[in-house]
């Protein structure tokens, strides 16, 4: 009425009326405020590692607001965020994330997949038990799944009530093992039977698991292909995809305005491997790629580092009580120095063999990174900018920053601005909590959750991976041979 | 809905009406049961969308409110998007664009300047600080100012020689402006080079380089000389188009007598400037005839005669006294009206329509009950004081920022045997002389008797020098072509230098020096890191005291008008170079330099004229001065006049704790009387302090008189308070831009409409970015600023083969290094922008919703909840074209409480700076109530008080009209004038082609005040725009 009143007095007065653009009163159009029943895309990025799982929701349309999921009592004592990739499975087959009574605790879930070891033995109270590794494994993302739709659903009832939610499956693997087409089938096979499984049953356990794994082998044949859309008809479908982790972890930065395209180093440094992989970082007709040159992973992960520090320990003081040592939790940082966690202090010799074996260690690490360069510099990307400038690194992982990586990358570097002059050494490139991810965390403590983030952007737009098998070395150059003077007798 | 999808289609997400992209044309299958997934390009990023997330963004502009109705809400950095874009157009009347943006710390005084220039009627303004708080600033404030609103580029500095490198620093170090010393010849070729004339300079030169001879007007040789032909040119450019676009005259009271060329220098400036600043420390009063010239300079249409200025001063009194009675505890509509009545029988506020409009609103029964009311009031009174914008004044007693405190100290020291022998000696003998020859010994002595109350052993040794090499110094200046003269006396002491003592002897027993010494070696033990000034009238004193302080340890630099080096590049050392404890100078250092790094000062010597003695003060006691005390300490020999002066006259009246001030100007009359009575008259010491106290008294009754005239003038200069609140305001509410508001204001612009462009940002968290622009913005860079004749505007459009380093910071001078370009809101970048946002009329995504937290929004008494805020834009133009940002806002749960316009404004600066997207707003609020609250409730608010600014800027506007019309005739009116008795002259003269001539040049003027009458007239009618720009729903936690 008030609105009413004020356009008659302001005709009556003659004074211009309030300008709204188009300079007419716009039509009102029927309120679509919550748009009801839209469809809206989620996509789970789900970070498989071997000591721990993370997930992250995104809705890449509606905002684009990501979100790391907290696991509740299921979640490791240090962060609400890290799931152990950790299952506990009953004698009748039933699975939980959550302790069991009278269950067998099955660690290294992942670790059993990349082996490609179907069978998965464990020790129960009433001896070892096989496992299928396949099933559990299954049931273990089935369970994750599942907790993170609920968690979501009730978390934020309020935004997304009203939609009709359309899923997306994002599922990370290692770059090393991006060359293995049959892991990766087996990879997303299990996936996709994951989200079947949460999706349409009640129960899961490792019976339904398996039969999950049937059934989408099957679907799989018939569809002449692996994984891809999943249609639930008693649940929600998802797409479900396998994506190279380099990706996943530098999606941020290359939809950043730190972008710099060229070749690239990422180092993940975990709890059992180190992963060293390079790839040159370009756009084409807008979408990025990612031309994985180098991949390479070995055991020279943190808790590996530990375990020789242990070793030498018991070796050298046999009557050292190092019982928490030895079992230690591999998603804790390991204790390092060592030595603090000993008593009574520790001798000279011990020290000295400690650090005589973290040399030796370091200089595996070492090797296993200066062979990357040597590929790159000799065939892989020889004429790339980045000898000029410096090679951008990231540092991935759990253990990124232990002094003794530490030490490790700024040696390397030395030799690098040495060996490769004018190169600038090694470039270490922070990573930095995105200001849309909703999560009580630091920027120190993001870097646990940079995969899954990465994972949680829909996978058309984190980009092509393509296998280093696929991309061919650079020829060397070849220098042009001196022309021999001719002189011909036209010339005279 | 798929025809919609072509290539280059604006799109935007359904679910984030915000994120607005471009369709590159490309496709790919969708998901089972969707469409196909488009190929977008946003501004950050390409992404493949399914087509049912995105919609064609329409080709007309939605408007605010029904953007919120349909839920189609944005961010937080859209809304500070929106705010940038509308406070870089440049035209807001309540932003300071120069606040934040040199290399100044902010006394919200020196702002004071800034807008009662931006208010004069004759684009011109005296400021008439006090010494020391920093004109100079202020001036470079203005000229900022003006380069942003309005896109100036042609500055002139005009000053005394000695402060041409201080001007040219301060330009540089503290304004970010380049500016080159010229002299006549250079000057009179920039003015006339078309060239520099569009793309701009910024130039300093001399009065006393720049004024023309006398007779240069009669002059026929055209070539006579370079301040001839400048005159001349000045002259001839005198009713074109401006060729400066400000002219700042510091020093203006060199200008004061209308006799001097100097003077005439000004009014040959003056019609050839657009924009005049004058600067001058001379104090403002009612009967002071330098003031009227001056202001005759700044406006001499409306300053002719000392009436005029009387007439003003009338006109302006019974509008200062209803001000002063409005800020009373209990005004009284009654008082007002018959005060206001009053006023508008004066001849120059007859029919003034501001004043009859304050008149109709004390009718109004509650007008004076409400505390903002008669505040508005009082700013309305002073608005139409004809003088409140034609002087600015601040005192520093006025600045609460300036808590200096002066701490003289007396060191009378007794004089040594030998000293006293040695002075005894050379006043016998001078008297002897005197007597000898019938002169007056008092001023002959004066001069000896001051070197040696200086320092005897620099004098005697001095004497013996000069004695020793005269021959030498003679030989020296016949090779130049020179004489040296030397008198009569000096001759004759040279004579007898012998006679008088040693060197040595009253250098080992220099009881001055011994205490300075002392003094200095306990203050330097005490404070190792300090330094000290010392000023010293003579040379020889201060070169002997160099000598023997080096000897000891205090290492330390000399200068006066014999040293080579030049002044600056001493000041530097002293000031950069930590070993350096001690300046020596002499009265070159006591003007135009800064030594407020300095807060201890010895005067070896005291002036007899207090001030000479606070030109030395006024270097430490200034703008910038850290400490709380400056030290001075003054040292004298007992039992002498200087000491029976010190006594009886400065320490009487306090002269060097106060700053002189006001009183400066009248002190020297009294000085020079008393010099000249203490030296001619053979007067005893009890006699000498009779006649001091005498003076004493004198200026203590002067000082008095002073100040009442001050206390009388204060309505010479408006009352500041309002002013400084508004200053103060500005800052407070955030009206500015900052580097964060512009890179995201270019980032985004062109990332969207020029492709191909790149921004890497060298350092998270960092405003460093390595921009490279496509082909194609580069070209619609180029053309833009071809088309506002940009001199070399950015690297950014060079064919650099690498991006070009770019700093984002709204600064006009930046910590950072040369090969990194600052982009601040005169960048052409922001300028292009903004320029193009407005041709286009983009929208700018005008409903928003964001959170912040109660902390964010202090001092706003909002309590937690959900409000709606409203902004809306007014344009006004007139005689001035201005515009003002206006907000409101409303509670959802209670939309009746009303809160005022200033809260709304710091909400709205708060979110913009603090606020976080608020996803979930849409949602849960009802968005058809919102809707409601900011049509019905909000806009509706804004629309009435629209109406009435509308009214008070038209009545503003016809007075402004009607006051450049009147001044326009008088005008027409002087110089037909003075051209009709040129022509008579010349027709007495028989000068036939003189007469035609001449009367061109009137018919000349007599056309073209008709046609700027007509361009006046014609902007009688204001036109006026009202723009709903922006709708936010914001939760406050």
């Amino acid at each position: 009425m008030k609105h009413l009143i004020r356009s008659v007095a302001s005709w009556l007065r003659g004074s211009f009326r309030p300008h709204r653009y188009g300079g007419k009163q716009a039509a009102k159009s029927q309120p679509d405020a919550k748009r009801v029943g839209s469809i809206c895309d989620v996509v789970i990025g789900l970070d498989f590692g071997t000591s721990c799982t993370k997930i992250v929701v995104r809705t890449p349309y509606e905002r684009d607001r990501a979100f790391a999921v907290p696991f509740g009592p299921a979640s490791h004592a240090s962060s609400l965020y890290l799931l152990p990739s950790a299952l506990w499975v009953s004698d009748s087959g039933e699975a939980s994330l959550t302790s069991l009574r009278n269950g067998v605790h099955v660690r290294d879930v992942k670790y059993y997949l990349m082996q490609s070891k179907r069978d998965l033995v464990v020790t129960g109270d009433d001896g070892p038990v096989t496992l299928d590794s396949h099933a559990v494994a299954v049931a273990f993302l089935a369970l994750a799944l599942t907790h993170t739709r609920r968690w979501f659903a009730d978390a934020h009832k309020s935004s997304y009530a009203d939609f009709v939610l359309d899923w997306q499956v994002n599922i990370g693997l290692p770059s090393a093992d991006f060359a293995n087409r049959s892991l990766c089938h087996d990879y997303l096979r299990i996936a996709a039977a994951a989200w079947h499984l949460s999706a349409a049953s009640d129960k899961i356990d490792l019976s339904s698991a398996k039969n999950a794994l049937e059934v989408q082998i099957k679907r799989d044949d018939a569809a002449s292909g692996v994984g891809g859309f999943v249609d639930c008809q008693n649940g929600p479908s998802a797409e479900v995809k396998l994506i190279p982790e380099v990706a996943a972890e530098v999606v941020g930065y290359a939809r950043s305005h730190l972008r710099d395209e060229g070749l690239h180093i990422l180092m993940d440094i975990g709890a059992r491997t180190l992963d060293v992989c390079s790839f040159i970082l370009h756009e084409k007709d807008g979408d990025d790629r990612y031309e994985l040159l180098t991949a390479d992973v070995r055991e020279l992960g943190a808790m590996v580092l530990h375990r020789n520090r242990v070793e030498v320990i018991r070796s050298t003081v046999p009557d050292q009580t190092l019982s928490k040592l030895v079992h230690w939790d591999p998603v804790e940082p390991i204790p390092d120095p060592i030595e603090q966690h000993l008593s009574p202090e520790p001798e000279r010799v011990l020290l000295d063999r400690i650090q005589d074996s973290d040399l030796t260690y370091s200089k595996k690490c070492s090797q296993m990174v200066w062979q990357t360069l040597i590929d790159l510099k000799t065939r892989r990307d020889p004429h790339s900018k980045r000898w000029h400038e410096g090679m951008p690194v990231f540092l991935a992982g759990g253990a990124k920053d232990m002094r003794f990586y530490q030490e490790a990358i700024g040696q390397i570097s030395s030799k690098v601005e040495e060996m490769y002059p004018p190169c600038r050494g090694v470039l270490p490139l922070a990573m930095t909590k995105p200001d849309n991810l909703e999560a009580e965390i630091s920027d120190n403590g993001y870097h646990r959750l940079a995969v899954a983030f990465g994972l949680s952007y829909p996978e058309t737009d984190i980009g092509m991976v393509t296998r280093p098998g696929d991309i061919e070395d650079v020829p060397p150059r070849r220098r042009a041979k001196p022309q021999r003077p001719f002189v011909s007798k036209d010339m005279v | 809905m798929a025809n919609e999808f072509t290539a280059n289609t604006r799109v935007r997400l359904t679910g984030d009406p915000t994120r607005i992209g471009i369709l590159s044309g490309r496709t790919r299958p969708g998901r089972p049961g969707r469409g196909s997934r488009y190929q977008v390009k946003f501004p950050d990023t390409t992404q493949w969308i399914p087509s049912d997330q995105i919609e064609p963004v329409p080709a007309e502009r939605e408007s605010p409110v029904d953007l919120l109705e349909q839920g189609k809400l944005g961010r937080a950095v859209d809304l500070r998007r929106t705010l940038t874009h509308v406070r870089l157009t440049g035209r807001l009347a309540d932003v300071i664009y120069s606040m934040e943006t040199t290399n100044t710390d902010f006394y919200p005084y020196q702002f004071k300047p800034v807008l009662r220039f931006l208010h004069s009627p004759s684009n011109a303004l005296l400021i008439a600080d006090e010494v020391g708080l920093g004109k100079t600033i202020e001036a470079g404030l203005i000229w900022t100012e003006l380069r942003s609103r309005f896109d100036l580029r042609r500055l002139l500095v005009l000053c005394p020689a000695m402060l041409r490198e201080k001007w040219q620093r301060e330009l540089a170090h503290k304004i970010g402006v380049r500016a080159d010393i010229v002299k006549a010849a250079e000057l009179l070729q920039r003015l006339r080079e078309p060239l520099a004339s569009m793309h701009g300079y910024a130039l300093i030169c001399s009065m006393e380089g720049t004024r023309p001879h006398r007779g240069w007007d009669d002059d026929v040789d055209e070539m006579s000389n370079a301040t001839a032909e400048l005159a001349r040119y000045l002259r001839s450019r005198e009713h074109d188009d401006h060729i400066i676009d400000l002219l700042i005259v510091d020093e203006a009271h060199y200008m004061r007598n209308p006799e001097s060329q100097t003077n005439e220098l000004g009014h040959l400036f003056r019609p050839v400037a657009e924009n005049l600043l004058l600067l001058t420390a001379t104090p403002i009063h009612n009967y002071n005839q330098d003031l009227l010239s001056l202001l005759s300079l700044l406006d001499g249409d409306t300053f002719q005669r000392p009436q005029d200025l009387q007439l003003i001063l009338e006109a302006s009194r019974p509008l200062v006294e209803a001000r002063d009675h409005i800020l009373t505890a209990n005004p009284a509509a009654a008082t007002l009206v018959e005060i206001l009545a009053r006023a508008e029988t004066h001849p120059l506020l007859q029919g003034n329509r501001q004043l009859d409009a304050i008149r109709q609103a004390l009718q109004e029964s509650d007008c004076l009950t409400d505390r903002a009311n008669r505040a508005d009031l009082a700013r309305r009174l002073e608005m139409i004081n004809p003088l409140a914008y034609v002087i600015t004044r601040t005192r520093k007693r006025d600045v609460k920022e300036w808590r200096v405190v002066r701490e003289p100290q007396a060191e009378a020291v007794t004089m040594t045997p030998p000293e006293q022998a040695f002075y005894t000696a050379v006043t016998d003998f001078v008297i002897d002389y005197a007597l000898s020859r019938d002169v007056n010994e008092r001023f002959i002595l004066s001069t000896p008797q001051r070197q040696m109350s200086s320092s005897m052993a620099a004098t005697l040794r001095a004497w013996r020098q000069r004695r020793d090499n005269i021959d030498e110094i003679r030989a020296a200046a016949r090779d130049d072509d020179r004489e040296v003269e030397v008198g009569p006396l000096t001759q004759a002491i040279m004579d007898r230098v012998d006679g008088f003592g040693s060197v040595e002897d009253l250098m080992s027993h220099d009881s001055k020096y011994e205490r300075v010494q002392l003094m200095l070696e306990q203050f330097f033990d005490e404070h190792p890191d300090e330094k000290v000034v010392l000023f010293s009238t003579f040379r020889e004193t201060l070169n002997y005291l160099g000598e023997r302080l080096s000897s000891v340890g205090i290492s330390n630099l000399v200068m006066h008008g014999g040293i080579k080096e030049s002044k600056e590049r001493i000041l530097d050392r002293f000031r950069d170079d930590s070993t350096i404890r001690m300046l020596l100078s002499s009265e070159i250092g006591s003007e135009g330099i800064d030594l407020q790094f300095c807060r201890v000062l010895i005067n070896y010597d005291l002036p007899w004229n207090p001030m000479r003695v606070e030109q030395r003060i006024g270097r430490l006691d200034r703008l910038g001065q850290k400490a709380s005390r400056i030290l001075i300490w003054n040292l004298l020999y007992a039992g002498t006049i200087d000491a029976r002066i010190y006594a009886r006259l400065y320490e009487k009246l306090d002269l060097c704790r106060q700053a002189l001030g006001d009183f400066e100007a009248v002190l020297g009359d009294q000085i020079r009387k008393l010099e000249f009575d203490l030296l001619s008259d053979h007067l005893t010491p009890q006699q000498q302090e009779a006649r001091i106290d005498q003076t004493a008294q004198a200026l203590e009754n002067l000082k008095r008189e002073q100040a009442q005239l001050e206390s009388e003038a204060a309505h010479l200069v408006a009352y500041g308070d309002y002013i400084l609140n508004q200053v103060h305001a500005a800052r407070d509410m955030n009206r500015r831009i900052t580097g964060n508001d512009l890179q995201s204001y270019i980032i985004d612009f062109f990332t969207m409409h020029y492709p191909g462009c790149t921004f890497k940002q060298l350092r998270e968290g960092d405003q460093d970015y390595e921009i490279q622009l496509s082909a194609s913005a580069k070209q619609a860079l180029d053309g833009f600023a071809r088309k506002r004749r940009l001199a070399a505007p950015t690297r950014l459009l060079h064919n650099a083969p690498r991006p070009i380093v770019c700093r984002f910071e709204n600064r006009t001078i930046s910590a950072s290094s040369a090969a990194v370009e600052l982009i601040n809101q005169f960048h052409p970048l922001v300028r292009f922008v903004s320029e193009t946002i407005t041709e286009q009329e983009e929208q700018l995504s005008p409903a928003v919703s964001v959170k912040l937290f109660s902390s964010d929004i202090q001092g706003t008494g909002l309590a937690p909840g959900d409000y709606v805020l409203a902004a809306a834009r007014w344009s006004v133009e007139g005689l001035q074209a201005s515009e003002k940002l206006v907000f409101a806002v409303a509670s959802i749960s209670a939309p009746d409480a009303s809160f005022d316009a200033a809260v709304a404004e710091r909400l709205a600066n708060a979110s913009a700076q603090a606020g976080v997207d608020w996803f979930d707003g849409g949602r849960v609020v009802d968005l058809q109530a919102a809707a409601q609250i900011a049509d019905g409730v909000l806009f509706s608010q804004i629309e009435e008080s629209f109406d009435a600014y509308v009214e008070d800027v038209r009545r503003q506007n016809e007075d402004r009209v009607d006051l450049q019309l009147r001044n326009l005739r008088r005008h027409l009116d002087n110089q037909r004038c003075k051209m009709e008795k040129v022509r008579e002259q010349h027709r007495l003269s028989a000068r036939a082609s003189l007469v035609k001539a001449t009367e061109g040049r009137i018919h000349a003027l007599e056309s073209r005040v008709e046609r700027q009458e007509l361009a006046i007239e014609e902007r009688r009618g204001i036109r006026y725009r009202h723009d709903e720009i922006l709708l936010a729903l914001i939760r406050v936690l």
